[in-house]
């Protein structure tokens, strides 16, 4: 588990002696990030930016919003944010998957930036103005709970941090016990066409897995979305068909395709949009967890019932973001 | 025209059909779900299960012969250009049409709806639409005409081109970028049985004014000045020719993407094909397109699980043709 993260040196640094009544200031905390980089951060860190999502709403899972100065492009969009954070969606936009903003991050004065994988070409300059940058890369659970406890060092909120793991740990085991026999096929489609699969490289197949379920693509290893023919996907022959939050198709068009009209989950009208009306559940965040509860109850609701996916959903909702929440 | 030089036609007229059934037959049997002999027989005596006919009727077929025309009516289209401006080079990947239909569709996915069918009205109608401004603009040059549409005919694809970059900067990375580049990267996995309808009409109002216009596009390969003085309008001729061609590589956009590279190897390789024989190659060129495309199409839907997408294997089996076809043309001259 903690392969990629350890604490290597946590000691106090006096960088001259006769300067020791500042030795708090010049503390540093060396830590591995999620790529395998060796960063020192300032043992106190009290102003982050975070330009991945992923890292935001775990930080206010972490309960440590208020070091936030700055964070991704379109949190306006998002409403997790306006539910359990209000006052992110004043701070600075300064960059996401497709653009980054460096001059707005320097000038924002960050003890530290996290940031995904897809924007480290921005490493170096950050670097060079002394701004320390942490990589994440959540793309299983044990790298999505690597995250969680990483980002908790950061902020100093370790505590916070090992709760949240724990409830995952804690339910993983819940679902593992129930002994789902894996017998419904599963399809899982993109937002651009459903006739584009999640890969097994992807963290959905996981979550597929995880909830009882056989992930249908499991011969797709390469690339992140795979488009594949009408043909393949009568061949897969699914008994559930889900689909991501915000797909540009519907679930009619899927139904009023005469071309798959001989699936299992077309003509049992089994599927389903993954539940995202606060952040998507199928994605590696906080709320990842409860994607895998939701679709266990889908696959296999005598033994995973309805009231068990509520209860779970509200203590999480509760407990880590202070809001009352329930999906239908 | 004498004998030898028409037998020598035939032979490749004929051959090049024969391949072409071959290749239908083995699109027919080839595909990710396996359906055996005797399913084929059942399907005949209609004792065939329902995935099993819906395979075959609803997704192979229609994909087969979409591949064939759509691919057929590129060739010809890509031999139109060339006719039309007398130039190798002009097919229409270059002359505008292809990324005027692909922004239609892209303005569709973003200001109107992502509903299949809408957008490849937009596909289509932007198409048609970015002919007649490439003809408005070749009009203010009078001088040379030629000259003038594929000038014009260059500027409307850099706009259109300009026009698809900007929505994709500006699109919702998340619900509209996906299904802009999906429609963008071109293949046959949409096509529906109607569709099949579409791309036979068609062709076949285009076959029907081709024939008409025969004469003239026999008369268009001389100088304009001659043309004049056989009483020919030069100008009216080409646009109506352009409009053809623009109504097959509108179609074909709107049903499968934009699909390069056939348009202009097949001209290219039917030119190869018949030099020295004083033959129209517009047959020859659709025949080409099918094959090129349905070959393409075959291997693209049936080798991996994932479709590969279909212009890498286009690009990868047309080369090595042309590069060989050249070689050979070049050592006969």
């Amino acid at each position: 588990m903690k392969k990629f993260i350890a604490i290597v040196m946590a000691s106090l640094i006096v960088l001259f002696a006769g300067c020791s009544t500042k030795t708090d200031s010049n503390a540093t905390v060396i830590i591995t990030d999620q790529i395998g980089r060796q960063v020192t951060l300032p043992q106190d860190v009290d102003k982050i930016v975070s330009c991945y999502y992923t890292a935001t709403s775990t930080f206010i899972a972490l309960d440590a919003v208020d070091k936030l100065v700055g964070i991704e492009i379109g949190a306006d969009t998002r409403e997790l944010y306006k539910e359990a954070a209000e006052v992110l969606l004043s701070l600075p936009a300064v960059g996401s998957g497709k653009s980054f903003n460096l001059e707005q991050t320097i000038a924002l004065d960050p003890d530290v930036v996290i940031m995904p994988n897809r924007l480290s070409e921005y490493i170096e300059s950050l670097e060079q103005a002394g701004i320390a940058v942490v990589v994440v890369n959540p793309e299983s659970l044990e790298e999505l709970l690597e995250m969680f406890e990483l980002l908790g060092i950061i902020s100093d909120q370790e505590e916070n941090a090992n709760e949240l793991i724990s409830f995952f740990n804690e339910k993983l085991d819940e679902i593992n016990n129930l002994n789902l026999d894996a017998t419904k096929k599963v399809y899982l489609s993109s937002n651009s066409s459903y006739l584009s699969s999640a890969t097994t490289k992807m963290y959905q197949s996981f979550l597929v897995e995880q909830a009882g379920g056989i992930f249908v693509a499991n011969d797709i290893e390469d690339g992140y979305w795979a488009n594949i023919s009408p043909e393949q996907l009568v061949a897969y022959n699914p008994d559930m068909i889900l689909k991501v939050y915000g797909a540009s198709y519907t679930t009619d068009e899927i139904l009023n395709d005469e071309r798959l009209s001989s699936i299992n989950a077309v003509k049992n009208s089994e599927i389903y949009e993954i539940p995202s009306e606060l952040e998507g559940w199928d994605y590696p965040t906080p709320s990842a967890i409860l994607g895998v509860l939701w679709l266990s109850n889908k696959l296999h609701s005598d033994k995973y019932t309805d009231q068990m996916l509520e209860d779970s959903v509200k203590t999480f909702y509760n407990e880590f973001y202070g809001i009352e929440y329930w999906a239908k | 025209m004498n004998n030898k030089s028409s037998t020598k036609y035939n032979i490749i007229l004929y051959s090049l059909i024969i391949g072409l059934v071959f290749v239908l037959l083995f699109s027919i049997f080839l595909g990710r779900y396996s359906i055996k002999t005797a399913d084929f027989i059942a399907i005949f005596t209609g004792s065939a299960d329902n995935a099993t006919k819906n395979v075959l009727l609803n997704i192979r077929l229609p994909r087969a012969f979409c591949a064939l025309l759509c691919g057929g009516a590129l060739g010809l289209s890509g031999s139109i250009f060339q006719k039309t401006f007398k130039n190798p080079l002009a097919s229409p990947d270059i002359i505008g049409i292809a990324s005027g239909a692909s922004f239609g569709a892209v303005v569709s996915i973003v200001f109107v709806s992502q509903t299949i069918f809408i957008t490849q009205a937009f596909s289509f109608v932007f198409g048609i639409l970015s002919l007649f401004l490439v003809l408005i603009i070749a009009n203010t040059n009078r001088e040379n005409q030629i000259f003038g549409l594929i000038v014009s005919g260059v500027i409307i694809n850099s706009i259109a081109s300009a026009g698809v970059m900007f929505l994709k900067y500006t699109a919702d990375p998340t619900s509209k970028l996906p299904s802009i580049e999906y429609f963008l990267m071109g293949g046959l996995y949409n096509v529906r049985r109607h569709h099949v309808l579409y791309i036979f009409l068609a062709l076949l109002f285009c076959s029907i004014v081709l024939y008409k216009l025969r004469f003239r596009l026999t008369i268009l390969s001389l100088d304009d000045e001659e043309i004049a003085a056989l009483g020919v309008n030069s100008q009216k001729t080409r646009f109506t020719l352009l409009f053809l061609a623009s109504i097959l590589v509108s179609t074909t956009v709107s049903i499968c993407g934009v699909i390069g590279f056939v348009g202009l190897v097949s001209p290219y390789l039917a030119k190869l094909l018949t030099r020295n024989l004083n033959r129209g190659n517009m047959r020859i060129s659709f025949l080409i397109g099918a094959i090129v495309l349905s070959v393409s199409d075959i291997i693209a839907r049936t080798i991996t699980t994932s479709e590969i997408p279909v212009g890498i294997i286009i690009s990868l089996i047309s080369a090595p043709m042309l590069i060989y076809m050249l070689s050979r043309g070049v050592k006969n001259v």
